[in-house]
């Protein structure tokens, strides 16, 4: 799609065209569902977070600088929905019944370095919300620490120091037995 | 300075930074150079990388089928009534609405048992009973077979709700806190003030690190106010819902459904079904309720409309309408909320959301922040207007709203204080009000715990911890002085931040203060008192290859490692402990402490269960394993019991071997022995089988261990208590 093409479409959903609706969910649906699942680590959560952002694409497209990419942008946006969303779920995690994250199942041999996705995906659900966000914002969506202090409202350094402790975990998790 | 000398590694942030990219290239080159000597750190970096690919690669699933269908449905398709129209979505209505609910919600825990007949409840394993001994003054006793609330060394407290009825649980002093005695083992009892308006109280008995005690998450107790005729009061109702809502959709739908019997004409009641029920109720499909829920929606409206409905109605009657896409109806009575009661939290709210889901420009959601303020002071307001106001970078601004944020001490607490103050710090135009409000933080010291929460050993948890805190503020102190160029203030701070935490950071930032000032010697002595931690390698806090520094002398060294055995040895304890207490291993082998700690200064994790030990402790011991195996001392790992499920902390099976495999403490006569009284908690004993360290901070013990192996502390003189 060409600059000039892109900005119609925009024009047009902003008018909330249906069919230019349609066709900027085709384009980006599949890449932000996975920018909500990341953060949210649940399909249900995720198909909360786009239909959020969908509904109110036309609004924000209004408001939105035709300098920028969209791409990122959108994701962007999906990003903070998603954090939203995380917010306002306010999971609690049982530690009376010592529910450790730890399913020994995660755990891959030693000796195999090639981790498996599903290893992974788990270790990641057993993180905090607040170490996830920061990992999957980091190393599954790349923005700076920067970018991700803005996000979620913490100082830089912090965004750093839960990167490393996410990382800490993970690694414990699928490296060390 | 060259990054690590023998047995010293990097720091896992500049490894980290290095494994990212993120280093410059001076301080790059340096890791370099390390990595390719160091095999240790070479490894981590590998497992840096090979995690982040590994992120990249975990896939996604694709969204839903037929979502947008759903988003935005055809303009004919009248077959889904409960579909919401296109600028609000169920799923974004439900969302909204609770958010409006959060800051009544934010801290509600358990409640799942009602028992106002017999005054008895029961779960699981354990029971609660209570007597009223006097009008106000309920007596609890709690007994349990759980085995971990059974555990003789637990003490355990009760957490217990009398809602405000203008700010509802919506803070941590929502909640009152009463430490339980323990009678014997498993039974504990306590007495609760209520006070005489209470209309809802509820209960959770917790271990002092807030930690639900039984294993049933949803152990409580519960207080309703009753009418004459013996029944709940609404008030009290909507408190129930409220509390229940934080833990289980279908406790709460139940709870609703019995208020609901009680009140069936309170929109509060059936927005809270729509809420938090949606789906759950069987035999009901979506259409048929959003059909019935839309038809009285429409009842409830209008015979309002005719009468002078409160804000507690008004407030449901616009939720009920959103949740059901009525904007028409929730617009109405939005408008008639902030027309007719405006200093209303409800109203308050109503506006504070609409300002944050708004378009506006950052000033312009200030400038709104800013007249919803003058209408009623919530704390909310002010916590986003203080952060508005930083991130936008105006001093004048930031004034104003962080003297409104630090109006009202209930929504604050020490970390966010500190984190306000780092996010102020960091940015140069607000320079001078970080400073104002660091020393305003300082001149009062804020007494957080409050009277509500009388509890010794969160006391002085909160107090170790507050000393972190208090030290991370001066140095932000010393760094903005340095900006301004007053080195004397800076000196000042800096050396206050020294007094309260021993650490290399914060003599490194000493040091580097010193050799700008060209006072090289002294910078020296710091270092290598920085370097002499035996815990804590210097790195991490001298990043980036800096070269200020002048490597300390032989005798530098010397003079750092006595004082820091003199600080040490300042704090020991020196008290007996029983060493024929006996542990078990893995196989059920019995031993005693004393044959486990064979005679060696013996550093001792005790913990619960093993996955109670948090992953930074353990790395932290194996970090330190050689240095605990040089100086003649051992780590024991010891839990109460095995985790639930197959134990996979097994921190030393592959750590050094002066770190044992976990032992267990099935009858707890270590953990009596030795005074515990946390899930996890570190000793010190030394080789003449004294306790001479119990606290919470790994890297104490860890020092303390590896100095007393290296010989007597000198300055070690018996203490006071000889027996605990």
């Amino acid at each position: 799609m060409t600059a000039a093409e892109e900005r119609r479409l925009l024009e047009r959903a902003a008018r909330d065209d249906r069919e230019a609706l349609r066709s900027l969910y085709a384009a980006y649906s599949e890449n932000l569902f996975a920018v909500a699942f990341r953060l949210t680590e649940s399909s249900a959560d995720s198909r909360d977070v786009l239909h959020d952002v969908f509904c109110k694409l036309p609004e924000m497209i209004r408001g939105f600088d035709h300098k920028r990419p969209l791409g990122p942008w959108l994701r962007s946006v999906t990003a903070h929905a998603a954090l939203k969303h995380m917010r306002s779920e306010q999971r609690r995690h049982d530690l009376a019944t010592g529910a450790a994250p730890d399913d020994p199942d995660v755990i891959a041999s030693p000796e195999s370095r090639v981790l498996d996705s599903i290893a992974v995906e788990r270790a990641l659900s057993s993180l905090p919300d607040e170490l996830r966000a920061v990992v999957a914002l980091k190393d599954m969506e790349g923005y700076s620490h920067r970018e991700i202090a803005e996000f979620l409202q913490i100082a830089r350094t912090t965004s750093e120091g839960r990167l490393y402790r996410a990382r800490k975990r993970l690694r414990a998790m699928l490296f060390e037995r | 300075m060259d990054c690590c000398t023998r047995d010293m590694h990097i720091d896992d942030r500049t490894l980290n930074r290095y494994a990212d990219g993120e280093l410059p290239p001076r301080a790059a080159a340096a890791v370099r150079r390390h990595l390719r000597s160091c095999a240790v750190c070479r490894r981590e970096v590998q497992q840096i990388r090979a995690l982040s690919a590994a992120l990249r690669a975990v896939p996604a699933p694709r969204p839903p089928a037929g979502l947008f269908e759903e988003i935005f449905p055809e303009e004919s398709d009248s077959s889904p009534p409960i579909l919401l129209p296109e600028t609000q979505p169920v799923a974004s209505s439900r969302r909204l609405a609770v958010l409006g609910g959060a800051c009544l919600l934010v801290l509600i825990a358990a409640v799942l048992v009602l028992t106002l007949g017999p005054q008895r409840a029961m779960a699981g394993s354990s029971t609660l009973s209570f007597n009223w001994e006097a009008p106000g003054a309920l007596t609890l006793r709690y007994e349990t077979i759980s085995l971990l609330a059974a555990e003789p060394g637990l003490r355990a407290r009760m957490r217990y709700w009398v809602p405000d009825p203008f700010r509802f649980a919506q803070t941590e002093p929502g909640y009152r806190v009463v430490e339980l005695s323990r009678e014997e083992p498993g039974v504990f009892s306590g007495v609760i003030a209520l006070p005489p308006t209470t209309v809802y109280a509820a209960a959770v008995v917790e271990d002092l690190d807030g930690d639900h005690i039984d294993s049933d998450f949803g152990r409580s107790w519960e207080y309703l106010e009753t009418d004459a005729r013996g029944q709940a009061t609404l008030d009290a109702r909507l408190y129930q819902v409220l509390a229940t809502a934080d833990l289980s959709p279908t406790g709460v739908v139940e709870v609703t459904e019995q208020a609901l019997s009680e009140y069936p004409e309170r929109p509060e009641l059936w927005a809270a079904l729509l809420l938090y029920g949606r789906g759950a109720l069987p035999g009901d499909t979506e259409e048929i309720r959003a059909g019935a829920h839309r038809e009285r929606l429409e009842r409830l409206d209008a015979a309002a409309r005719r009468r002078d409905p409160g804000p507690g109605e008004m407030h449901a009657l616009s939720l009920y309408a959103r949740l059901l896409g009525r904007e028409d109806i929730e617009a109405y009575w939005q408008s008639a909320l902030t027309a007719e009661h405006p200093r209303h939290e409800y109203a308050s709210q109503v506006r504070l959301e609409s300002i944050l889901l708004s378009s506006m420009s950052h000033v312009e959601k200030l400038d709104a922040l800013d007249r919803s303020w003058r209408l009623a002071r919530m704390p909310s307001i002010a916590q986003v207007g203080l952060q508005l106001s930083q991130e936008a970078a105006d001093p004048a601004l930031t004034a104003v709203w962080l003297e409104r944020y630090a109006e009202d001490p209930v929504i604050r607490d020490f970390r966010l204080d500190v984190e306000a103050t780092e996010r102020m710090a960091e940015v140069p135009a607000l320079g001078a009000i970080a400073e104002e409000w660091i020393l305003q933080q300082l001149r009062g010291q804020p007494d957080w715990l409050g009277t509500d929460r009388p509890l010794a050993g969160t006391r002085a948890n909160f107090e170790a911890e507050a000393s972190e805190s208090l030290a991370r503020l001066h140095v932000l102190l010393g760094r903005l002085r340095v900006a301004r160029g007053d080195r004397t203030g800076a000196l000042d701070a800096f050396e206050r931040a020294a007094e309260l935490s021993w650490s290399p950071r914060v003599f490194v930032e000493l040091a580097r203060f010193h050799a700008e000032a060209g006072s090289s010697a002294r910078a020296a002595r710091l270092l290598a008192l920085a370097q002499a931690d035996p815990v804590i390698p210097l790195e991490p806090h001298m990043p980036d290859g800096e070269d200020w520094a002048t490597a300390p002398t032989e005798t530098d060294l010397a003079v750092a490692r006595a004082a820091w055995r003199e600080n040490l040895a300042s704090s020991l304890l020196d008290e007996r402990v029983n060493g024929s207490a006996k542990l078990e291993t893995a196989a059920g082998d019995e031993r005693t402490l004393r044959e486990v700690a064979g005679g060696d200064v013996t550093l001792i994790i005790q913990s619960l269960r093993p996955s109670y030990v948090p992953a930074e402790s353990l790395d932290l011991l194996r970090a330190n394993g050689r240095e605990l195996a040089a100086a003649g001392a051992r780590a024991l790992l010891v839990a109460v019991k095995p985790d639930s499920r197959s134990e996979n902390r097994t921190a030393a099976e592959d750590g050094p071997p002066a770190i044992t495999p976990f032992l267990y403490d099935r009858r707890s006569e270590v953990w009596e022995a030795l005074g515990a009284w946390k899930s996890v908690q570190y000793f010190v004993v030394d080789s003449a089988g004294r306790l001479r360290y119990r606290g919470e901070t790994l890297q104490t013990a860890l020092r303390i261990t590896i100095m007393l192996g290296d010989g007597p502390l000198s300055s070690l003189t018996p203490s006071e208590g000889d027996e605990r």
